[in-house]
């Protein structure tokens, strides 16, 4: 069985291992023991604390194998970036240069850095080991956050944003990086990447082009990776924009990936969860429906989310599971169902 | 003798005539009726209204006084960016430097600005294809310094020329083509061509904000501040009287703005005013630019024929009559190479 729950200093190994497995991919997943570390601790000591307005609190959870034990993946949120340091972004702007004497109307979109996501809550690194990384996962281990998020509203900003990785060549180069940043910092995207995750991010306002950026300026590979994600997270963008995450023109100043926005209330994960009431099916009892649901005890710091079938008016879930959400008959449930029309091919792997 | 004159009324079809020479590509100076008749109408104004206005065209013919045939023209612009706005690229540095990262990259920027506005600025020049020989090209182009010299109050503090940027055989601007096509979407030649008669439209159409030039393709980048094959004589010879490329570049081709303060151009340090006077000299071995020093009457020219002594200075009859110099008149002289040349 799968479960999710936040993580904790035994996983650190765990961890490790998952951040050697996605390779840099992840920006805030650095194979650097000392920052994993703290990122545990950041987790542990952000859910003990009494929380009424976001701050620099951060959430990770992890994905693992109830009965192997093993951890398969990990995501996080953070309850309000760019406190302890600014957080960057390029905004798309257009700006018109006309002549009507001329007959010449050009439309010019230049990019500017800007903190306008300063202040947001974020989610991030989400990461799954492939073996595991389906589409039923993929939304398991992203949703299972907006679950916490919704028992928990005041420890999350009024708007929510997330990143996307941008595109990378055959060689896994970012044609953005290799056309813009290079100039500016002198090293390897993953390099920069890497200085971000363990943040020491006073560099990029040492470092960053200070004036606003013409994009006709910028060579053709680079113009086309403007807001678009990698290909093969299209799925993930299409599960956020699912859940009513929207592009604004705002990208990573790194790899020009997009950043994507909600106001936190309109997630829908958040507002189609119910609460109900658990009840434990006998064992032995068949299920009760076969909706395929979401189910999360009400915990913050032995918060924990499975993945189940069944009704999801009257949740009934076996004894084994209840053990697992630490949950017993009449416990007040977090339920909310999985469908989407995405999951029509459920079984089929987010990299086939 | 070949002088140098302030523009007439009746020059309007020789100027005509020297515009149809230039060929195109040419902006200060097109082949076109009106365009012609508002040259000759600036030019006429500025030497005969007392005092001229701020930013008078003092516009010169060339004039073969033995035939009266115009060979050749060139202009001052006493001030420029007061009417039309002045445009072109300042040449910055901006150094992103990270100690902790042992990163420095010192980054060259493109800013638009106005910086020359009030300067006066060389323009116009073009000599007919037949008289490009001797001390022409020499005298057409530095007469004017000996004006600025004579008539300093009529000018600004700082001289700029605009050197023609570098295009490659097609006549295609690697600048433009990297930098100024995205923001126009027009050619090269149409915007050249325009800017001539307003500036309005750069204001319009330029970037505002500071263009990183290595985001430029590498063609645009390594063409800043590149002259003209065609244009680098006219270079060497101003360079040799002093001016130097400051850290401006021509908006539309990148080609470089030359720049001195007017009282440190070699020509107006080496002039001095003489009283004159008329008899035989004999000939020295280095050519001398001489002038009158009415601003109605200027002329100006280049003999051999001079000898100079405290305050007075001896011209033949035939120089002095071609140059409209009476004995006992105030006249400019100056040696018209920076280095003595041997013949």
């Amino acid at each position: 069985m799968l479960i999710i729950r936040p993580v904790d200093f035994p996983d650190l190994p765990a961890l490790e291992r998952l951040a050697i497995t996605s390779r840099g991919g992840i920006t805030t997943l650095p194979a650097n023991r000392e920052y994993l570390g703290q990122l545990i601790g950041q987790t542990q000591n952000s859910l003990r604390k009494k929380v009424a307005l976001p701050g620099g609190e951060s959430y990770h959870f992890v994905m693992q194998d109830s009965d192997s034990g093993e951890i398969l993946g990990i995501s996080g949120l953070e309850a309000c970036i760019g406190l302890d340091s600014p957080f960057y972004s390029y905004r798309i702007d257009e700006v018109v240069h006309a002549s009507g004497e001329l007959q010449i109307h050009n439309r010019i979109p230049s990019l500017h850095l800007c903190h306008d996501y300063n202040g947001t809550s974020r989610l991030c690194t989400r990461y799954l080991v492939p073996e595991s990384d389906t589409l039923v996962n993929a939304h398991f281990l992203s949703r299972a956050r907006m679950l916490f998020m919704a028992k928990h509203p005041q420890r999350f900003a009024r708007r929510t944003v997330v990143e996307l990785q941008g595109m990378v060549d055959e060689q896994g180069r970012s044609p953005f990086w290799e056309s813009l940043g290079r100039h500016f910092f002198g090293m390897d995207l993953s390099q920069a990447d890497y200085l971000t995750g363990i943040n020491r991010k006073t560099f990029i306002a040492e470092l960053m082009p200070r004036y606003p950026l013409y994009v006709p300026l910028l060579n053709e590979s680079a113009r086309n990776a403007i807001g678009q994600p990698r290909p093969d997270i299209e799925p993930v963008m299409d599960l956020l924009e699912d859940e009513g995450f929207e592009y604004r023109g705002y990208i990573d100043i790194f790899d020009a990936g997009p950043t994507l926005e909600v106001r936190t209330d309109s997630i829908r994960s958040i507002w189609q969860s119910q609460n109900r009431t658990l009840q434990i099916r006998p064992d032995g009892a068949p299920a009760s429906g076969d909706r395929q649901m979401m189910l999360s005890n009400n915990g913050t710091g032995d918060f924990r989310v499975l993945l189940t079938r069944g009704n999801l008016e009257q949740p009934q879930i076996s004894s084994s599971e209840a053990e697992q959400l630490l949950l017993h008959e009449g416990d007040s449930v977090r339920v909310l169902a999985l469908d989407t029309d995405d999951l029509a091919k459920s079984d089929s792997h987010l990299h086939p | 003798m070949i002088i140098v004159r302030p523009v007439r009324r009746d020059d309007h079809n020789a100027l005509r005539e020297l515009a149809r020479k230039t060929g195109p590509g040419f902006t200060s100076m097109q082949d076109d009726d009106k365009h012609v008749e508002g040259m000759i109408n600036a030019g006429v104004a500025a030497f005969e209204c007392s005092p001229p206005p701020a930013d008078a065209y003092f516009l010169f013919m060339m004039e073969d006084t033995e035939t009266g045939k115009v060979v050749g023209t060139c202009a001052i612009h006493a001030a420029i960016g007061l009417h039309d706005v002045w445009y072109s690229f300042h040449l910055g540095t901006t150094v992103h430097a990270s100690r902790e990262l042992d990163v420095y990259s010192a980054l060259q920027t493109l800013t638009l600005s106005n910086d020359q506005t009030g300067c006066s600025e060389l323009c116009t020049l073009f000599l007919d294809p037949e008289y490009r020989h001797s001390l022409n090209g020499h005298l057409l182009s530095k007469s004017r310094l000996l004006f600025l010299a004579q008539f300093p109050h009529l000018c600004g503090e700082t001289l700029v020329a605009e050197m023609r940027g570098y295009s490659d055989e097609n006549g295609v601007s690697p600048f433009w083509e990297g930098l100024g096509r995205h923001f126009f979407s027009i050619d090269f030649t149409r915007a050249d061509q325009l800017s001539a008669r307003n500036k309005v439209f750069i204001a319009e159409l330029m970037p505002k904000h500071a263009i990183y030039t290595n985001l430029l393709p590498e063609a645009a980048r390594e063409v800043i501040g590149r002259t003209h094959d065609a244009t680098l004589p006219a270079r060497k010879l101003l360079e040799s009287e002093g001016m130097r490329h400051s850290r401006y570049v021509d908006i539309f081709d990148g080609g470089p703005i030359l720049e001195a303060p007017v009282s440190s151009l070699r020509a107006v340090r080496d002039s001095r005013s003489y009283k004159a006077r008329i008899e035989e000299v004999s000939a020295q071995d280095q050519p001398y630019m001489v002038s009158s020093t009415e601003l109605a009457n200027f002329r100006c020219g280049t003999t051999y024929n001079i000898a100079l002594d405290d305050d007075a200075a001896s011209l033949d009859a035939k120089t002095a009559a071609a140059l409209n110099i009476r004995a006992g008149d105030s006249v400019r002289i100056a040696p018209l190479f920076a280095e003595r040349r041997t013949q």
